[in-house]
């Protein structure tokens, strides 16, 4: 009798405790937001002031380029995180897909201090999606390397043998396709299917030139700082940071001219904690906190209010404020018809997948 | 018949009998097998095929079903807004048919087809160039949506490969739960499609179709309906010459006529007769496989060949195995037991079988091997008895003989000279006599033994068998003793040899205690010299020993040619009296002794004759000495007293006459024999009473007799025997000493009756020994008396018993009988007896 009664007896004693130690390691930080966004792209210390602030801890799932971050989403149909850091370009079909959670309302108070200027470069941002950063999408290259700095996109989509195997792309279709566009003297958000093809066509010449099609790091550990890779793509935030590690690592946006690109931030529809979220990005958006995340993330913000709290010399510097003329060879990646996006696609795709990154 | 024949004419027809018919036995079987399998190979073939084909097509299914099922694709499928589908959803989509490519890579195309034929999601293989993203106008998208199916497929010319291609499709039927409610029915969403490769496929079929040499195609006859170009109808094919454009209706007749079973069926295809064979594979296509009629005809008769090979190969090899088998274990054995038989038939005794193995045959040999060993011991055994002495171990005649002859051809060859000793023992016969034969023996083998160590070392007995022509001594009987002395220098050298030997025999011979001193005599015959004839050259020596013996004993002397004839002559008179003594060429005459005064006779004596066949009567003074010399006076004496004291008794039991019957002894009987036992035996076995026999022996004999001779001649006169002294006068011996001896009468040498015609002082001498005689109280007996003159001398002087020719030479005995007789008639009653008789005579 004692035989069976003791494991019970034991199992009861133990199984509460458990239960409530689970309980409690949930209950400590009262809440969590479930964050996707790309690697080395917070402040941590800006994450535990805000966790000390509201008792909200924000937890990060890093994604390495916007097809991965897709690829995510699709696989759990948008749900399962609360926050994400979303490009113009894929916004649209977020939005159509009926995934983001619009701004609730009153708006955040931290919301009128974002610049006019990148919410009408999307319109169909309103309402749904709040510009965070912007900046540029050039190439990042190691100038001891090279005999001469490179200044072209060609340079880079059909370079010297020296840099056979050394180049690093990046897995998105239309960013890649679109500086093949470029290079090439087409718009980077070109529909014409022959344009297309021949840019198709230069990726495929420029296979045997690349190392892979994994989006490098921005840190120590980065195969540009180990010299693995002499040119990569890469957007300019992340250049300065790698810069700051090996300066030698130099950016530019080439004579063709590279994208602008904005990233926004959204709230998931399926989310239950929209609410949390929202104070999150209203926290990030108190120019203070702004401004220093941008000159964390040596990244132009678009909190207007926070440019005053930002020094002369970050608002002078060229890679992350790009010039005039830079701009103006620039281009947002504008939305392309549906089918276009699915010839784009099977153009690019084969070449990424097969190269197997 | 030899043996390897008998066993051959036995067993081979044995052995081909069996295998012809197992050849035809098995040649009919394989035949039927091998059409069985012919078409078995084709059934099996299109069986396989079929297989592959099948599990290409489920395969293409379950995969159509996974991707049909999978939640990306899905999710993909049911996103109606084109921007999000493609630019959220595509990726995983392509991803997905990129692994399936990956993983089948006979997966030439993976895509997803919009309703209205849109490419939407597209993965091809590297090899594919997406021509057209647009199928809504093809004919068989058409019949895609026309069809109802769970899955479609068809086989098409894909214009994108360029080769016929299977294509199947799954139209996906979906429902968006999270829009629609429950009960709402899925919607066709668009067609999940794989595009198969044949290639894989094609080989396998090449493969199979080459390796059973068979002819197969492929053939979708959908074309019958669809009517479209006749390319399509054949999609894969081997083994048949233009296989796409002939005969297309020849297949489809096959079609038809096959249709349900998996018959064989002939058929004419391309003009040629085929064994044709189908499966039905899925849709519309047909596998066809075919064997030309005429190469099952021609495996058959391949086959037949084979088999005719197989077979008459077998027979020559087992037929041929058996005859060297049996030549191996048996025959050759046996002829080589045969051949051994004859070696040892010829005398090679040595001879040994190799025969290896266990069986019977082996026994056989090893016992011949056994008997042949055995039977060479014994034959050394005997060969040695036969060529060896007994006694001595030494060589005998014989081998002496096989020697001589040898070294003779030997030294022929050489040149070189050789001796021949021939050694006899000087009185060997006497010590024989005296000490007895097993004494003798041993002093002969001392003496054979001495004769040996005097040789030179390399002089030493050798065996015939070596054939080494070292010195031999041999012993041919009794005392004679060879020894060959071949590759001898010269005859000095053979002096020095037999001068050793003779040296070595002077110290004493122990024998028994008893010590002896012996003399050899050799005689030496030299090859070339001498002669070159064996049986010469011994004849020779035996010469030379013998007048080594008449020198006197104990030396030696060389042959020379006089000695030749001289001791021939001897010798030849030698074995003739041998041979007369045997052979009864004796005989005895008798002359009688007349006593003078009573004019009757007194007794008679007994003459020893030889009847030569040749030469007449020999009287005894021509071979008694060679008789005594030789010992054969042994048997002559006793020939004489028995046969004398026979006639004596027989006269006496005819009561013709009481005569005393004198017998002549010689001084070697004496010594050799006990002449009392003789006389006693004599007188036994005749009857004779002893006082009616009177022994004589010569003056000088009695003279040299030892001591028991005389005992002797006492016991034989104490027989009753007289004891008569012959030849009285010529032995010098003192009248004194006479009375000493046993001795009853004198009889006078005839010399003295002879000399004394003439010779006054003679007849003084004989007076003188009758006077002596008569005060000796011995009879007087005077012999050779011839002349009446010489009679009555005697008278005068008192010697009362004559005997001459004067009364009557010796006479036979019947001639004796009828003198008696005519004596007896005559003088029985006349007084003066003296003058009668020599009127009658």
């Amino acid at each position: 009798m004692f035989r069976i009664l003791l494991p019970l007896l034991v199992f009861f004693y133990y199984s509460p405790c458990a239960y409530s130690e689970q309980d409690h390691a949930s209950n400590s930080p009262a809440e969590q937001l479930v964050f996707l966004n790309w690697a080395d792209y917070m402040d941590p210390a800006l994450l535990s002031q805000f966790e000390a602030l509201h008792n909200i801890h924000v937890k990060q799932i890093h994604f390495e380029s916007d097809d991965h971050r897709n690829s995510m989403l699709a696989a759990s149909r948008g749900t399962g995180y609360d926050l994400v850091i979303v490009n113009e370009a894929m916004l649209k079909s977020y939005i159509n897909n009926g995934w983001l959670a619009s701004i609730p309302v009153p708006v955040p108070e931290n919301f009128q201090h974002l610049d006019e200027r990148w919410i009408n470069a999307y319109p169909e941002s309103r309402g749904r999606a709040v510009p965070f950063f912007w900046g540029t999408l050039g190439i990042a290259y190691r100038s001891d390397l090279l005999a001469k700095p490179l200044t072209r996109w060609a340079d880079f989509f059909q370079p010297n043998s020296v840099l056979a195997g050394r180049i690093a792309m990046m897995n998105s279709s239309r960013e890649v396709m679109g500086m093949a566009l470029k290079t090439l003297g087409y718009s980077l958000n070109s529909t014409v299917p022959i344009e297309l093809k021949k840019a198709a066509a230069l990726l495929k010449l420029q296979l045997p030139f690349v190392k892979t099609y994994r989006y490098v790091t921005n840190d120590e550990t980065s195969s540009l700082v180990s010299g693995d890779v002499i040119a990569s793509m890469m957007f300019n935030g992340d250049a300065l940071m790698l810069h700051n590690i090996n300066e030698n690592i130099k950016y530019l946006v080439p004579e063709e001219g590279g994208n602008l690109w904005i990233d926004y931030m959204a709230v998931f529809g399926s989310s239950r904690k929209q609410q949390q979220a929202w104070t999150f990005i209203n926290f990030l958006q108190n120019p203070k906190v702004a401004a220093k995340l941008s000159q964390h993330l040596y990244t132009a913000t678009a909190n207007k209010t926070a440019t005053s709290y930002l020094p002369a010399e970050f608002l002078n510097n060229a890679t992350i404020y790009p010039r005039e003329e830079v701009v103006e060879k620039s281009e947002y990646l504008r939305s392309v018809p549906p089918r276009t996006l699915n010839k784009i696609n099977s153009l690019f795709l084969p070449i990424a997948l097969a190269h197997g990154q | 018949m030899r043996i390897q024949h008998t066993f051959s004419l036995l067993i081979i027809p044995l052995i081909v009998v069996p295998l012809l018919l197992l050849g035809w036995n098995a040649y009919q079987h394989l035949h039927v097998s091998s059409q069985t399998k012919t078409f078995a190979s084709l059934d099996g073939s299109l069986d396989q095929l079929t297989r592959a084909f099948e599990r290409e097509f489920h395969q293409a299914k379950t995969n159509l079903d996974l991707l049909a099922t999978d939640l990306i694709v899905t999710q993909y499928a049911l996103t109606e807004d084109e921007r999000s589908r493609y630019s959220i959803y595509q990726r995983g989509v392509l991803e997905r048919f990129k692994n399936y490519q990956l993983a089948y890579r006979q997966y030439l195309e993976i895509r997803f087809l919009l309703v209205d034929g849109y490419e939407d999601a597209y993965w091809g293989s590297e090899d594919v160039d997406n021509i057209s993203d647009e199928e809504g106008g093809t004919s068989w998208f058409k019949a895609l949506q026309a069809s109802h199916d769970d899955y479609y497929y068809t086989i098409v010319h894909s214009p994108d490969m360029g080769a016929p291609v299977f294509y199947m499709f799954k139209p996906l039927y979906l429902t968006n739960l999270a829009i629609s409610g429950e009960n709402t029915r899925p919607t066709l969403r668009g067609y999940l499609g794989l595009t198969v490769s044949f290639s894989a496929l094609n080989e396998q079929l090449n493969t199979i179709a080459d390796r059973n040499d068979l002819l197969i195609a492929l053939i979708d006859h959908n074309v019958k309906n669809t009517q479209e170009s006749t390319n399509d109808t054949v999609i894969v094919s081997r083994g048949l010459s233009a296989s796409e454009t002939t005969d297309i209706q020849a297949y489809l007749k096959a079609v038809d006529k096959l249709n349900s079973n998996n018959a064989i069926v002939e058929l004419s295809l391309e003009a040629v007769q085929h064994h044709v064979g189908s499966r039905h594979i899925f849709g519309d296509l047909t596998l066809f496989g075919a064997v030309p009629s005429a190469k099952i005809s021609m495996l058959s008769q391949q086959l037949s060949t084979n088999i005719f090979t197989i077979t008459f190969g077998a027979i020559l090899l087992t037929v041929s195995m058996i005859i060297l088998f049996i030549r191996r274990v048996v025959v050759s054995p046996l002829d080589k037991l045969t051949l051994a038989s004859q070696e040892i038939g010829e005398g090679k005794l040595d001879t040994q079988i190799k025969i290896k193995g266990s069986d019977e045959i082996q026994a056989l040999a090893s016992s011949f091997n056994r008997m042949s060993k055995e039977l060479e011991e014994s034959n050394n055994k005997i060969s040695f008895i036969a060529y060896h002495d007994s006694l001595t171990q030494l060589p005998n005649r014989r081998m002496f003989q096989y020697y001589l002859q040898n070294a003779l051809a030997t030294a022929k060859r050489t040149k070189d000279p050789l001796a021949l000793f021939f050694l006899d023992v000087d009185n060997f016969k006497t010590i024989n006599d005296s000490l007895g034969h097993d004494m003798g023996d041993e002093l002969l083998k001392l003496v054979a033994s001495r004769i040996n160590q005097s040789l030179r070392d390399e002089d030493l007995l050798t065996e015939p068998e070596s054939h080494s022509e070292g010195d031999l001594v041999a012993r041919l009987g009794g005392d004679e003793f060879t020894v060959i002395l071949p590759r001898i220098k010269d005859a000095l050298s053979a002096s020095v040899v037999a001068e050793r030997i003779i040296k070595n025999m002077l110290p004493c011979f122990s024998v028994n205690d008893q010590e002896f001193r012996i003399g050899l005599s050799i005689g030496i015959t030299m090859y070339p010299c001498d002669g070159d004839i064996a049986d010469d050259l011994l004849k020779f020596a035996d010469i030379a020993m013998y007048h080594a013996k008449s020198e006197g004993k104990g030396n030696f002397q060389f042959y020379t040619a006089n000695l030749n004839t001289e001791i021939a002559n001897r010798i030849e008179r030698e074995n003739e009296l041998r041979k007369a003594i045997s052979s009864g060429q004796m005989f005895l005459h008798y002359q009688p002794q007349i006593d003078i005064y009573s004019n009757e006779i007194y007794g008679v004596e007994a003459l020893v004759r030889w009847l030569h066949p040749e030469k007449g009567i020999i009287p005894p003074c021509e071979f008694i000495p060679l008789a005594e010399e030789t010992g054969m006076i042994l048997d002559i004496g006793n020939f004489v007293l028995n046969e004398s004291c026979r006639q004596a008794m027989k006269w006496r039991q005819r009561g013709l006459l009481e005569l005393k019957m004198s017998v002549n002894f010689s001084s070697v009987q004496f010594a050799r024999q006990n002449v009392g036992t003789l006389v006693e035996d004599a007188l036994e076995a005749s009857g004779l009473p002893p006082e009616w026999l009177t022994v004589e022996l010569t003056e000088t004999s009695l003279m040299e007799a030892k001591q028991e001779t005389l005992r002797t001649l006492e016991q034989i006169r104490d027989l009753g025997v007289t004891i008569a002294l012959d030849d009285f006068g010529t032995g010098y011996s003192s009248l004194s000493y006479l009375r000493n001896f046993p001795v009853d009468t004198l009889k006078i040498d005839r010399s003295f009756i002879v000399e004394a015609e003439e010779n006054e002082d003679v007849k003084e001498i004989i007076k003188a020994i009758v006077q002596m005689a008569q005060a000796l109280r011995l009879n007087v007996v005077a012999e050779g008396v011839e002349a009446f003159d010489q009679v009555s001398f005697l008278k005068v002087i008192g010697c009362d018993i004559v005997q001459g020719y004067y009364f009557s030479k010796p006479l036979e005995a019947d001639d004796f009988e009828h003198f008696a007789h005519h004596w007896v008639n005559t003088n029985a009653n006349t007084t003066s007896p003296i003058e009668i008789q020599s009127v009658t005579l």
